[in-house]
C-alpha cells in the first residue's frame, strides 16, 4: 500500500561510524525514549530496541559505516539499516546462531556470539536482508503497532 | 525475590537505584556476553555479570531490566552509574565470584531465564 508523507508520525536518519563501538547503542537508546514518549506499547518498544541495538552494534563492529533510519507510521514502524560494505558473502550462514567473525577484542567487550542477526529476525514482525560483497548490506525490519 | 534480599544474600553494596530495593524480580541471567543476554526479551530478570562496561548498563536499559549485579569486585565508573540512575537501574556490587553468586541465589529459589522461549 502506498503511504503518503502525511501519515508519517516521525522519521529520522542517523549515521554510525566505522569502529565507533564506544557510541554504539546511543541511537537505539534514543529510539526507546522517543517511542515511549509517543505512547507505543512497552513490549513493542523493547523488541524494537533490541533489534535496533543489535543492528547498531553490527554497524560499528562489522562495517565500513552506515546509517539507521526509523519511520513511525500510525500502525507500524520501519527500521532500515544500511551500510557501505564489506557485504556478507553467505547470508544463510551469517543468520545461523553462533556464527561470528567478530575479533577477540569485540568478544572481550561482551559481543560477538553470533546471535545478533537471528535475534533481529526474532524481535521484528517482518525482516528482510540483502547484501552484496563490495557494496554493502541493507536490513529492513517492520514492527506492527496494532494486533 | 526482592532486590533488597538479593543484595543481602550476595552481601552486595547498592551503588545506585535504592528506589528499586522493594521491587520483585522473578528470574536471573548470568553472562559476560551481552549478546547472550539479549537473546531473551523478558524484562523481569536480574543480570549477573563480570563485564563492567557502559554497554552492560546500556544492555540493561535496552532490555528494561531493573537491577544488575557486578561480581568479583568490579567497580562501575561514574558514567555507568549516571546512565543507570537515569534509567532506573539498580547497580549492586559483590565480592563473590560469578559461580558463588549464582549458586547462592539459586539456593534461595531464584531460577534462570535466558532463552527466547522463556525457559532457562
Ligand atoms: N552489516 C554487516 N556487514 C558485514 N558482515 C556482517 C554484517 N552483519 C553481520 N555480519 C556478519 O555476520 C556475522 C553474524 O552476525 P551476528 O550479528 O549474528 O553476530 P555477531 O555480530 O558476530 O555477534 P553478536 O551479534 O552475537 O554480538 C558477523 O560475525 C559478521 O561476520
Ligand atoms: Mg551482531
Amino acid at each position: 500500500m502506498e503511504r503518503t508523507e502525511k501519515e508519517t508520525t516521525y522519521q529520522e536518519t542517523r549515521r554510525v561510524q566505522k569502529g565507533d563501538f564506544a557510541a554504539a547503542g546511543q541511537i537505539s537508546a534514543s529510539y526507546k525514549n522517543m517511542l515511549k514518549r509517543l505512547g507505543v506499547d512497552s513490549k513493542v518498544v523493547r523488541r524494537l530496541a533490541i533489534a535496533s541495538y543489535e543492528a547498531e552494534i553490527n554497524l560499528a563492529i562489522h562495517t565500513l559505516g552506515g546509517s539507521m533510519t526509523i519511520i513511525v507510521y500510525p500502525d507500524h514502524i520501519f527500521l532500515v539499516v544500511e551500510d557501505t560494505g564489506p557485504g556478507i558473502a553467505d547470508i544463510a550462514l551469517a543468520m545461523q546462531e553462533g556464527y561470528s567473525t567478530a575479533p577477540e577484542e569485540v568478544r572481550m567487550l561482551g559481543f560477538g556470539a553470533g546471535m545478533g542477526l537471528p535475534n533481529m529476525k526474532r524481535c521484528s514482525d517482518t525482516f528482510e536482508i540483502t547484501s552484496e560483497l563490495g557494496s554493502g548490506t541493507t536490513i529492513r525490519m517492520g514492527f506492527n503497532l496494532l494486533n | 525475590m526482592k532486590v533488597s534480599q538479593i543484595a543481602q544474600i550476595l552481601r552486595a553494596e547498592v551503588r545506585c537505584g535504592e528506589e528499586n530495593l522493594d521491587l520483585d524480580i522473578s528470574y536471573a541471567v548470568a553472562s559476560d556476553m551481552m549478546s547472550d543476554v539479549l537473546v531473551c526479551n523478558d524484562a523481569d530478570r536480574l543480570l549477573i555479570t563480570g563485564l563492567c562496561t557502559v554497554h552492560t548498563v546500556l544492555t540493561a536499559q535496552i532490555l528494561d531490566l531493573r537491577a544488575v549485579v557486578f561480581v568479583r569486585s568490579k567497580r562501575p565508573t561514574p558514567e555507568m552509574i549516571e546512565v543507570a540512575q537515569q534509567n532506573g537501574i539498580a547497580i549492586l556490587c559483590t565480592d563473590m565470584s560469578m559461580y558463588n553468586a549464582c549458586g547462592e541465589l539459586y539456593k534461595h529459589g531464584m531460577k534462570g531465564r535466558a532463552r527466547p522461549d522463556g525457559t532457562d
